[in-house]
């Protein structure tokens, strides 16, 4: 009896200690990694997430009826890339991405239909090393400074870090620019980050609070499927506000983030906006990984100034144009930051 | 927590690979230090030696009776703290990130209460763990793009995408003993536990990302073998739970909330059985080695889904060594 209980418990933990090669029977059947299922599974994910496709007025069917075959018919990863980047070259859209894991194809980009080149409007070194006066490096991506004991100069490439770091670093700027007569902010090199941010370091040049965006993000299968409009109000942030002018200084590379920090800025009464048409690309946008490793980003949302006008693909236009030569750049001149230094 | 995307290729990803797990890698690389590596090595080989585990517990299960009575004895004692280590190998596919299946050899830490009264027995643990994740296909997730300066010229810039996981399980319960159904040698206990548990993906790619608090049904069956070693069997499975996963857009931005508060407060479904899977059970050995502290090995398999908003799935077998006292 003892020896028939213990066999049955002994067989039970067999089974049991079996079940520890399972786990990808119980995860369930994966894809074929072919090409043709890898432009399904993008094109796939991009119909039911992409939140432009009636912005844009675009016939995601068509791009699936004329690349499916395409797709069937490439042989290698290079065919792979031309059909995908082909197909996704209709959305004409900077947030949407190619990431390969091959290095002879890199990357692409839909807005630039390819590589995104080099900037030839802007270097943050000319500035620093030909204009300012004085600079406080915050870290990378942020910092301030003076161009004249008169003008201060705040210059972000990104906000990408949380937003602890740049209440803070707009603390020490607000305290170390408050005599100056005007600030120039430059975010010709902006490449994005949080909103939240871009929110609150507007607010710390407002005098009132106004709407300046609004937003709205995929929640289901079909093109019109939205979740309810979010609204968003630039006021009045931090321990205090810089009310006198302010030049605000973007470039066609302003993106992101850093065109919703255009929206906000914009709806301060102080600020002139100089420059370029900023870049057009506005949504959030998500990273998915494709069956052969491959990532790309899909933007989710619908994002929409104050008057509650899409500029996807459009980009906003500066109150004053100015863009610098490429020639001028590469000899440390600057003719678009002096235009804002004497404004 | 979620930042827009840059758009500038492989700089977009480049800010967003961070992983920010110091707090708790220190607690477990302190607990794990000097049995760490045998820990893992022992997991990733019951996935190899499975039958010889079996075969060397068989073994046990015919040796002689000794100490029986001081078994009885410690498995009756009122209160009893428990501290485990282990490994759980798991495999496991979201497809709101990804058709691919991935897999993880997480590493964790257990620490448990039991309070034995008068007609059932009180049970609580934390359990918290860490580890790695990578393609199960061998897939890399090195990530190449082209960057040209302004004097054009190009260079190719790649990042090495590292994903990982970390969480944790809170459980508190109760369960009943059958007392018409037990014998010298067996016992079986009914009941539940309440659990709260979280799992979370540090940076910018929220694989496997969710959070639950359950309603658990939970049974234990008790064995007394032949030598008088205890063997605990376990089963649980939710009734009811309150799931928390991303939404939809994969992408919580709010405005003056930060995107972990949005993803708390505005993304919580009651699920019952039909919509929410945690299936789990569990055996325990206890090799005592005197009347009041035993050393434990127990293994663990699970497996989980949940459909919203696109199916994750999860299954995982976890191999932990012990002490009760």
């Amino acid at each position: 009896m003892k020896n028939y209980i213990s066999i049955r418990i002994g067989t039970f933990i067999m089974l049991l200690l079996s079940f520890t090669s399972c786990e990808e029977m119980m995860v369930g059947e994966m894809l074929d990694n072919s090409n043709e299922n890898n432009f399904r599974v993008m094109w796939e994910k991009f119909d039911s997430h992409y939140g432009l496709f009636l912005v844009k007025d675009i016939d995601w069917d068509a791009v699936s009826a004329s690349h499916l075959p395409l797709a069937r018919a490439a042989k290698t990863e290079e065919e792979l890339f031309s059909v995908l980047s082909s197909a996704l070259s209709t959305l004409n859209d900077q947030h949407v991405n190619i990431l390969t894991t091959n290095p002879s194809l890199g990357d692409y980009n839909s807005g630039h239909n390819g590589h995104i080149p080099a900037q030839e409007d802007y270097l943050f070194e000319s500035v620093r090393d030909h204009y300012l006066i004085e600079y406080h490096e915050e870290n990378e991506n942020f910092g301030y400074g003076k161009l004249t004991e008169d003008i201060g100069y705040i210059h972000a490439s990104s906000y990408n870090d949380n937003i602890a770091f740049f209440k803070k670093a707009m603390d020490k700027a607000m305290r170390a620019l408050a005599s100056t007569k005007k600030i120039v902010f430059d975010i010709r090199d902006h490449a994005g980050g949080s909103d939240n941010v871009s929110k609150y370091i507007a607010g710390r040049f407002a005098t009132s609070k106004k709407l300046f965006m609004t937003s709205k993000k995929r929640n289901g299968p079909a093109h019109d499927n939205f979740e309810n409009l979010i609204e968003w109000y630039v006021e009045p942030e931090g321990e205090s506000q810089y009310t006198k002018p302010v030049i605000l200084l973007t470039t066609s590379r302003t993106i992101s983030a850093g065109e919703t920090f255009l929206f906000a800025m914009r709806e301060n009464d102080n600020v002139i906006h100089m420059g370029d048409t900023s870049a057009g690309a506005f949504t959030d946008a998500i990273v998915f990984q494709l069956l052969n490793g491959w990532a790309i980003t899909v933007g989710v949302g619908d994002y929409r100034g104050a008057d509650g006008k899409s500029y996807e693909g459009i980009g906003i236009a500066p109150h004053i144009y100015s863009i610098n030569q490429k020639a001028e750049v590469l000899k440390g001149v600057d003719k678009t930051l002096e235009m804002a230094i004497g404004y | 927590m979620k930042t827009k995307i840059i758009g500038q290729g492989i700089a977009a990803l480049s800010d967003a690979f961070t992983l920010k797990k110091e707090a708790l890698e220190k607690v477990l690389a302190i607990s794990f230090s000097k049995i760490k590596s045998y820990l893992l090595q022992a997991a990733t080989a019951s996935l190899k030696f499975s039958l010889l585990i079996a075969l060397a517990i068989m073994a046990l299960i015919f040796t002689n009776r000794a100490h029986a009575q001081q078994h009885e004895d410690f498995l009756l004692k009122k209160n009893q703290f428990s501290v485990e280590i282990g490994a759980n190998y798991i495999k496991m596919v979201d497809f709101q990130y990804s058709p691919n299946m991935f897999q993880s050899l997480r590493k964790n830490v257990q620490l448990g209460y039991t309070n034995r009264l008068r007609k059932g027995i009180f049970s609580t643990h934390l359990n918290v763990y860490m580890g790695n994740l990578t393609p199960s296909s061998g897939l890399g997730l090195d990530y190449y793009g082209m960057d040209t300066d302004i004097n054009g010229v190009e260079t190719v810039d790649s990042i090495s995408l590292k994903l990982s996981q970390i969480g944790f399980d809170l459980e508190i319960g109760y369960l009943h003993e059958l007392k018409k159904l037990a014998t010298s040698r067996t016992a079986l206990y009914l009941g539940g536990s309440l659990e709260e548990s979280f799992n979370y993906a540090p940076g910018f790619i929220f694989i496997g990302t969710i959070n639950y608090g359950a309603l658990n049904a939970k049974a234990r069956f008790d064995y007394l073998l032949g030598n008088g070693k205890p063997l605990m069997f376990g089963l649980s499975v939710p009734l009811v739970s309150l799931v928390t996963r991303m939404p939809y857009h994969n992408s919580p931005n709010y405005p003056g909330k930060s995107g972990i508060a949005g993803f708390f407060t505005d993304n919580n479904h009651v699920e019952t059985l039909n919509h929410f899977q945690n299936l789990r059970f569990s055996v325990k050995y206890h090799w005592l080695v005197s009347k009041k502290f035993a050393f434990d090995i127990a293994y663990q398999g699970s497996w989980f889904h949940y459909y919203r908003p696109e199916h994750l799935s999860q299954a995982g077998s976890q191999l932990s060594l012990g002490f009760t006292f």
